[in-house]
């Protein structure tokens, strides 16, 4: 209820003050999806490595007009996707959104509740499936293991929007926190972790520059925050914090039957305490992907795919993590290359069937690195598959 | 396994080919289709606008501007994605192509930022809930259809 509040707060206010009224303009929207999968060589997606019906999306989302500058627009979602995060519903965003005065060229707009992350290229409908590439996305950026924390927060974001005869400039800032769940702490700090960890705060910004007919895209991202562990009575785990900062490049291109899109990303991470009270550890990961889709025919398209991370650049093949872990993490845990081949075919409007198959090198964002059976977890290379029907309206 | 061998050696260049292509998406692909004029913009007779910039129409039909200067709720109409007139439209009027239109129309309604346009089966039914709906704007082409409420496009 306390991490609800904060969200809800803001619409309740907003509903007793709201003195321009137009009328009743609600609209909603929604898509499920139902998928198989299976993952090979890799407990990614199922512990026993089985053809799995584990890749179910469901969403509604609904979108009130209150005043013709303040709206408010909510969405839930159902999501399994087996191993890769926690099965179950989620308020996936509720937001007040104010359309700000124009100033000086500059449209803007306050998104005020739980917002969507819209500062990387597909985070703000990763989990909407027919605006992905993959059901998989580059794991590299959009890693399954900390998703619900890169999806949005509880906080204020705020847009601004430039258009001039050429160019479209867009800014976007945001300041938040998000709740941290079991799936996550374990993946942050392994299955012994008993206490609780808690994000501080996330903060972003992030800058995109676009002609007017959008076609091409560039921008950069920066997000800083801040986590903390407090432990249980009885835990293997001491109070710390971990600092982490990502700066990324984003591009995209748009062709009449083909279109480009890539990312790279640096992240720093510093932790302190956690695994013994004067542990201190400070890495630097790098990496990113770059997608490449042809259109067949208006209906059919095909995509070739490549992402590439390096959990720590100073251990490139993942040795001194080897050797740092007493033998108990393999050095191929120090990286993660894949290549994804991909089909899609849009069968009626709004309905879509899609297929990918991805060949994997390395498993560092397969699994958290702290798993007790991290060894068993996923083999060297290994591969993964999934067939996916969608349908929105 | 082949793949898994190709997948070794590119790790050895990863790093080393993705700012190329990055730098070669900043530098090369910035053509732009040129604008014809068989394609009019028109709107519902309660719409006080009589004109709009390139740049106003694109906001419009990308759901970047949801309400007219007057506060009324702007209403967009198109066609569906495989009818020639909305492809003329989409490559006349917004410069862009029906799939990228499509693109950020979806992630608009399903990230909270509003809603896509309503599509409609027909030009008659496009021209029939233009002129019933207060706020409606959609397009024609040119010399198709007599109405009172065509809003012109400075370039």
């Amino acid at each position: 209820m306390r991490r609800i509040l904060p969200v809800v707060m803001p619409f309740c206010a907003l509903a007793c003050c709201s003195t321009e009224v137009i009328g009743q303009e609600f609209s909603w929207h929604g898509y499920l999806s139902q998928g198989v999968t299976q993952s090979i060589n890799s407990r990614f997606i199922t512990d026993d490595e089985s053809i799995t019906p584990e890749l179910t999306e469901v969403g509604f989302n609904g979108h009130y007009q209150l005043s013709s500058n303040i709206s408010v627009a909510g969405q839930v979602v159902y999501l399994d996707g087996g191993n890769r995060f926690e099965r179950g519903a989620r308020l996936d965003y509720l937001f007040l959104d104010w359309e700000l005065p124009e100033i000086a060229g500059w449209q803007s707009y306050v998104h005020i509740g739980r917002f969507k992350n819209r500062h990387w290229l597909y985070s703000a409908t990763r989990d909407v499936p027919q605006t992905r590439d993959t059901a998989v996305l580059p794991q590299s950026v959009y890693a399954d293991g900390f998703r619900d924390i890169a999806l949005g927060s509880d906080g204020v974001h705020a847009g601004f929007t430039r258009y001039t005869n050429e160019h479209i400039w867009e800014v976007n800032w945001s300041y938040g926190r998000s709740h941290i769940n079991k799936a996550q702490t374990e993946y942050l700090l392994g299955t012994d972790a008993k206490g609780r960890a808690k994000q501080d705060f996330v903060h972003q910004a992030s800058v995109f520059l676009q002609p007017s007919a959008m076609n091409w895209k560039l921008g950069a991202s920066w997000l800083s925050s801040d986590f903390r562990y407090e432990p249980a009575a009885v835990d293997y785990r001491f109070a710390g914090d971990v600092d982490f900062l990502r700066l990324m490049v984003s591009a995209l291109y748009f062709s009449e039957n083909w279109e480009l899109s890539a990312e790279l990303l640096r992240e720093i991470q510093d932790a302190q305490g956690l695994f013994t009270p004067t542990y201190e550890e400070k890495r630097r990961g790098e990496g990113g992907f770059v997608q490449f889709r042809y259109r067949f025919t208006p209906e059919i398209s095909g995509l070739i795919g490549y992402d590439t991370y390096t959990h720590d650049v100073s251990d490139e093949d993942g040795e001194r993590l080897f050797v740092t872990s007493g033998g108990a993490v393999p050095p191929y845990f120090g990286y993660m290359d894949a290549v994804v081949l991909g089909a899609r075919w849009d069968i009626a409007p709004q309905w879509r069937l899609q297929a990918e198959h991805h060949w994997v090198d390395g498993a560092t964002r397969a699994v958290s690195l702290l798993d007790r059976n991290i060894a068993s977890h996923t083999e060297e290379q290994w591969r993964m598959w999934s067939i996916q029907l969608m349908y929105w309206f | 396994m082949a793949v898994h061998l190709f997948i070794r050696q590119m790790r050895l260049r990863a790093r080393h080919l993705l700012i190329p292509i990055l730098i070669i998406l900043l530098t090369v692909f910035t053509g732009r289709l040129a604008a014809a004029e068989s394609i009019q913009i028109f709107a519902h007779r309660s719409v006080a606008t009589s004109s709009l910039t390139q740049s106003e129409v694109r906001q419009i039909f990308t759901g970047m501007k949801q309400h007219w200067p007057d506060g009324q709720r702007i209403r967009v109409f198109v066609l569906a994605d495989n009818s020639d007139l909305h492809k003329a439209f989409c490559r006349e009027k917004l410069q862009m192509f029906p799939y990228q239109l499509n693109r950020i129309w979806d992630q608009m309604t399903y990230s909270g930022q509003g809603d896509a346009p309503t599509r409609v089966g027909s030009l008659q039914e496009l021209i029939d809930i233009i002129e019933k709906t207060d706020g409606a704007i959609g397009y024609i082409q040119e010399g198709s259809y007599e109405t009172t409420k065509l809003i012109e496009v400075q370039s």
